[in-house]
């Protein structure tokens, strides 16, 4: 029990533990859409474009928060008008954003000396580091996030399974799918700060596939994934906090793990 | 086929408006500066199950998306009920082909058709007992019942057609658009899932079916259009089908010269 508890008489041990168990709640709802279209890729990009805007808002001497969130939903729009200007495949221009705007970030970051924040832990999570501002603006974002997801829930639905017979139905898809990526914009950001820009595809994607293989339907699985999440982000909190490893590579294996379980365990094969 | 008591050779006119079900009058639709429809005229009365047939790139899918106003049309107009299209979303139910619909999305027979009150309950609400009714009665309609636990991604061609029929029923529809509707469908659930439309038929709406498939075509449909960039025929089957055979075997010559605008993304 010693063993459990000890680590939560450090006040950085408590803040660290509600973001975490935020992001392990929001990431994998989210995660559930990203999983079931096809937007890793998007949402690896998102996360690693979002550096020059961190990048400036902390030479500013603002929350990281204020940068990620305008940079995030600029990529997001970016990338579909460049789609459709150029004409190439939506994961090109998602590449070219990705690397370009990851760059950017990494020159800035550069180029600037006694920053108050590590490259390393932006790049890798550092939950143990995070101030009662970071906790209230993930509670304020993850909140808003689940809330976005529950009120357009039937008409998400519809536009991931059937985008065609839903614009017919008089639905504005364009509208929804960009809705969508604003929600993932938003859940990124928060997920940053625990697993860091290189590890948010693990909270995204692992516990959400992992319910995908456990769960018939959609929503049941949006809340096992929610579930897992959190398991997820506590025991990755506390090996982080033990072992004195990042907390990012700390819960990506504990999630890995739990999909290789869930694989494992699998009786049948997916179907489609 | 009885058609005396409903001869859609006539144009007959929707109780509440006086105006035909779907008329399609002078239709042009380019895709990419390719002209893939041009002078395609129709009329259809409420409660006429119309077979669109014609050459693999002949405009069929193209004809359905823009009658669902997917697309653009370049030129002409496509009046629902006497109402110009875009002002009657929601009155048109389509059914995507099988492979533009998204598979991994676990959504079973019930989600599917429960997706159809989206529209009729609105934005910011969740679905009510009457909703839920609603897609009871469209799924036993359907004969989908007994199956509306699995997910649509296990069930067979013709039970996902079906499926996706009663979601049309479900978006309370007057119109009903069916893209390749047989495609994947093995014959003996072809002739299920066309008692089916039959039965809505009688019901008084109008259904539009696109298919390659001209085998069965008179014992199918109550009228047909044989599309071909235009209307190379459109009556009753028998009218039409020597006019269609015609249009395949030339097209069959002609090398499939173009094939892309079948399948050309509306988007």
């Amino acid at each position: 029990m010693d063993i459990l508890l000890e680590p939560f008489q450090f006040s950085f041990m408590v803040r660290a533990l509600i973001v975490s168990v935020a992001v392990g709640i929001v990431a994998p709802v989210m995660g559930s859409y990203v999983v079931s279209r096809g937007l890793a890729l998007m949402g690896d990009a998102l996360s690693h474009a979002v550096l020059p805007g961190i990048a400036v808002a902390v030479l500013l001497g603002l929350s990281p928060v204020a940068g990620t969130i305008p940079t995030a939903i600029v990529m997001a729009i970016l990338i579909g008008y460049l789609s459709r200007r150029t004409g190439f495949s939506e994961d090109t221009t998602i590449g070219i954003l990705f690397v370009g705007l990851f760059a950017l970030g990494l020159a800035v970051l550069s180029l600037a000396h006694g920053l108050p924040v590590r490259l390393e832990d932006i790049l890798l999570g550092q939950v143990l580091g995070v101030s009662w501002g970071d906790v209230a603006s993930t509670l304020g974002l993850g909140t808003l996030a689940l809330l976005l997801l529950y009120a357009f829930h039937k008409e998400l639905v519809f536009a991931t399974f059937d985008p065609l017979g839903a614009r017919v139905a008089g639905l504005n898809v364009g509208l929804l799918d960009n809705v969508l990526l604003v929600i993932l914009a938003l859940v990124i950001v928060i997920a940053l700060q625990a697993v860091g820009i290189i590890l948010v595809l693990a909270m995204l994607i692992v516990p959400a596939a992992t319910a995908r293989l456990l769960v018939r339907r959609f929503a049941p699985g949006m809340a096992v994934g929610a579930l897992l999440g959190t398991v997820v982000a506590v025991a990755g909190l506390y090996i982080s906090f033990y072992l004195n490893l990042p907390s990012g590579p700390a819960m990506t294996l504990v999630a890995v793990a739990f999909f290789a379980l869930a694989v494992a365990a699998r009786r049948r094969v997916l179907s489609r | 086929m009885d058609m005396s008591s409903q001869n859609p050779a006539l144009p007959r006119s929707s109780p509440s408006t006086g105006a035909p079900a779907l008329s399609v009058e002078d239709v042009a639709v380019e895709l990419g500066g390719r002209t893939i429809l041009e002078e395609v005229s129709f009329t259809a009365g409420p409660g006429v199950l119309v077979g669109v047939l014609g050459p693999n790139g002949a405009g069929k899918s193209t004809l359905l998306n823009a009658i669902a106003g997917l697309i653009p049309l370049k030129e002409g107009r496509i009046l629902i009920e006497g109402q110009p299209g875009p002002r009657m979303r929601g009155q048109v139910a389509y059914v995507p082909q099988q492979e533009r619909v998204n598979w991994r999305f676990p959504a079973t027979a019930w989600d599917v058709v429960m997706m159809g009150r989206t529209k009729p309950i609105g934005w910011l609400r969740r679905p009510g007992g009457h909703d839920q009714d609603a897609v009871r009665g469209c799924l036993e309609k359907v004969g989908m019942w007994e199956k509306r636990a699995f997910l649509v991604s296990e069930l067979s061609g013709g039970q996902r057609q079906r499926v996706f029929v009663a979601r049309a029923l479900a978006q309370e529809a007057s119109i009903l658009l069916l893209d390749e509707a047989f495609s994947g469908v093995d014959v003996a659930s072809q002739e299920g899932l066309v008692s089916v439309l039959k039965g809505l038929r009688d019901g008084g709406r109008t259904i539009l079916i696109a298919t390659h498939d001209v085998g069965t075509l008179s014992a199918r449909f109550d009228m047909a259009v044989c599309l071909n960039r235009h209307v190379c025929g459109w009556g009753t089957p028998e009218q039409v089908t020597p006019r269609l055979i015609e249009e395949l075997y030339s097209a069959h010559n002609a090398h499939h010269n173009s094939t892309n605008g079948e399948n050309g993304h509306p988007a």
